[in-house]
């Protein structure tokens, strides 16, 4: 009678080894995906002659899309949860290549400049100038969303309070680049110029097509503001003044300041002047610059030089005092603020009297209006000022997710080192 | 009260952290940071953050708008993240590192003095600008830790356990530094959203910024799976360092950066 315990020897089968997909799957498996999609990617790159521009679905189609795809991780993850496949995309093999694949992807986007170029080479074709709205980059999106997506319902599945961190990193993370990714399309930049006086109720968009705006920018006054001018020293060579614990000294009048072994002395200063004959005449109009009269005495030799310095301006050039062995010079002008005030008149008739300047932009009817850029030449004089209106309906997902991410972050700090294990969940 | 006083701060400064850290020489035997260590490292944090308030008040503005007043905040609070680590965690390394940094920072500052009243351009003056610098700072400090570390575990010499350990050591330098540069990150987008009006463009410093955070997500699920291949995630922690580097430092060598509108930092 044959032992029970034992059991029977296996037939010898012709090949022993596992055949490459049989499960579990792991790292190979994700790599032959990984390389499926991004062949397929690049295939659909070179064919549709893209160059990068993938037509992206605004709104509603891809909220529809959206939703679509969500329940389309829902379902396989909640229903099929033992499945091989399902549990080898939500793995971390799988993680790290789907993770992978996108960084690939962006250190050719860190690499190649990103720029429309002149001549179309391989590169081009294959999208590599403009990696981040290519089809490859789009699928490996797709995936990373994917697995990623299937990762945090298996966490919510499993939710312990312990593991809340974790669960915030990952929903967060998905939340905000799905949100970004689905919604890029419905994010629109517009610019709008809007002169002194003038009242402007449209604005074009990058490829110089018009659009109605649903609400008016009336420019009331642009202005810059500068830091209070300073001159310096400059060896002849054009190396500033080996003296280093000289600060650059304020151009103030009937001021005089040790320069290295220079007194320097302000006899006239003239915010606003213009080149007149010869000499530098206040005078407050546009395109006026800053000017100064000043004498420079040599504290060793005695030797006393006077004259005149100037930034000069776009359109005038500027001017230094020439010593024997050294320049002074007036530096060049540093924008301090520049901002705008305008009235901006609302959809429902209202008028609001606000300042738009770099890092306080303005929100009206759903947009945001950015201080952009100004008349560079003609500086503090310039007569128009140009906004950026930005609108970005998704924007409260992804900050949402944002938020969750850093909820997430600051968490892990508090609750202090815990052993690795505890990453696991 | 002037810029004319500081370089007695920070003396006084750095005279209470060495002192300090010679203290912790004598009373080498305790286990935990003897008092009066702990007394002279505060000491010493205390008079950086005393200047920065008596600066505020002669000024009467915020100290955030010159390149040497910010340059000043990176070496008033990188003490006080390495005193907390040691409260919190009774991490002395990250204690030794956080001052070392603010010494650098603080010879920084008095070696350039031109930097006084140096003035920030307009994009800088924000809120956001010294949080999110300093937050970076700190990530980077411990990821370069963890990469020396990693260097530790590659040496040929060194035995299988002291191995396991420079692991360990890697692991939480690394889960620390990372939760700093995702929040340094988070930050640097929301601030892009007040200035530029988008939170992400893939300007190359922002890509390299997520390269950078990526490597080190990569490596984090990385231990989770593989605990026991030390060396590969050694060698992967110098890679990542190398992409962190790239980032701070390297990217006006690369192509793609005459592009981008980061080249003012620094």
């Amino acid at each position: 009678m044959p032992d029970p315990r034992r059991t029977p020897a296996p037939v010898a089968t012709p090949s022993a080894a596992p055949g490459f997909w049989q499960f579990p799957w792991g790292y190979g498996q994700a790599l032959a995906l990984a390389s499926g999609m991004m062949t397929v990617g690049f295939l659909l790159e070179v064919m549709l002659h893209a160059h990068g521009a993938v037509p992206a679905p605004g709104w509603p189609v891809n909220g529809i899309l959206l939703v679509v795809f969500t329940a389309g991780l829902i379902l396989p993850a909640t229903r099929l949860r033992t499945d091989p496949i399902i549990q080898w995309l939500s793995d971390v093999p799988m993680a790290i290549v789907a993770t992978g694949l996108v960084t690939a992807l962006a250190l050719i986007g860190g690499i190649v400049p990103q720029t429309t170029p002149e001549q179309t080479g391989l590169l081009v074709k294959l999208g590599f100038n403009d990696v981040f709205h290519g089809w490859p980059f789009i699928l490996s999106m797709l995936l990373f969303l994917s697995v990623l997506g299937l990762v945090v319902i298996k966490k919510i599945v499993r939710f312990q309070w312990k593991t809340l961190p974790s669960l915030l990193n990952h929903l967060g993370l998905w939340l905000a680049f799905a949100a970004a990714f689905f919604g890029s399309a419905d994010m629109r930049t517009l610019t709008l110029q809007v002169r002194e006086g003038n009242t402007v109720a449209h604005a074009v968009d990058q490829a110089q097509k018009f659009h109605e705006l649903p609400f008016a920018v009336h420019l009331k006054e642009f202005n810059l503001e500068y830091y209070p001018l300073t001159l310096s020293v400059q060896a002849m060579s054009g190396e500033p003044s080996p003296d280093r614990s000289a600060s650059p000294v304020l151009i103030q009048k009937e001021h005089t300041t040790e320069l290295g072994n220079w007194m320097i002395e302000v006899l006239e200063y003239h915010p606003h002047s213009l080149w007149v004959g010869k000499t530098y005449e206040p005078v407050y109009t546009p395109g006026a610059f800053p000017a100064a009269r000043i004498k420079a005495r040599n504290r060793i030799s005695g030797a006393e030089t006077e004259g005149w310095i100037s930034c000069g301006s776009a359109t005038f050039p500027p001017r230094a005092l020439d010593l024997v062995e050294a320049r002074v010079q007036m530096d060049p002008p540093q924008p301090r603020t520049f901002q705008s005030q305008v009235t901006l008149l609302r959809p429902d008739g209202q008028t609001q009297d606000r300042s738009i300047e770099v890092n306080h932009p303005v929100s009206i009817a759903g947009w945001r209006l950015y201080q952009y850029a100004y008349d560079r030449n003609a500086g503090p004089w310039s007569t128009y000022s140009v906004f950026q209106a930005v609108q970005d309906p998704w924007l409260p997902a992804v900050y949402g997710g944002l938020l969750m991410l850093l909820a997430g972050a600051l968490l892990r700090l508090v609750s202090g080192q815990k052993k690795n294990q505890d990453v696991r969940s | 009260m002037s810029w004319q006083a500081f370089p007695w701060f920070a003396g006084a400064a750095v005279l209470c952290w060495g002192l300090g850290f010679g203290s912790t020489w004598l009373f080498r035997k305790r286990t935990t940071m003897a008092p009066l260590s702990l007394g002279l490292f505060l000491a010493g944090s205390l008079v950086v953050a005393g200047f920065i308030v008596l600066l505020w008040l002669s000024l009467e503005r915020p100290p955030l708008r010159t390149v040497g007043e910010t340059r000043l905040w990176y070496a008033a609070l990188l003490p006080w993240v390495g005193i907390y680590a040691l409260l919190r965690w009774k991490l002395r390394w990250l204690l030794y590192f956080c001052l070392s940094m603010a010494t650098l920072f603080l010879w920084i500052v008095v070696s350039h003095p031109e930097a006084y009243d140096k003035t920030l351009m307009p994009a800088l003056q924000s809120l956001w600008f010294v949080p999110h610098v300093v937050v970076y700072m700190v990530g980077y400090a411990l990821m370069a830790a963890a990469a020396l570390v990693a260097i530790h575990g590659l040496w040929p010499a060194h035995s299988a356990s002291l191995v396991t350990q420079d692991s360990q050591v890697a692991d939480q330098l690394v889960q620390v530094g990372f939760a700093f540069i995702s929040i340094g990150i988070l930050f640097g987008a929301f601030w892009a959203k007040t200035a530029w009006g988008h939170y992400w463009t893939w300007d190359p410093k922002e890509t390299w910024a997520f390269l950078t955070w990526s490597v080190y997500l990569i490596y984090i699920h990385f231990r989770v799976r593989h605990p026991e291949q030390h060396r590969v995630g050694h060698w992967f922690l110098v890679i990542a360092f190398i992409t962190l580097l790239i980032c701070w430092l390297g990217l006006e060598y690369l192509p793609s950066a005459q592009f981008s509108t980061h080249t003012y930092s620094g």
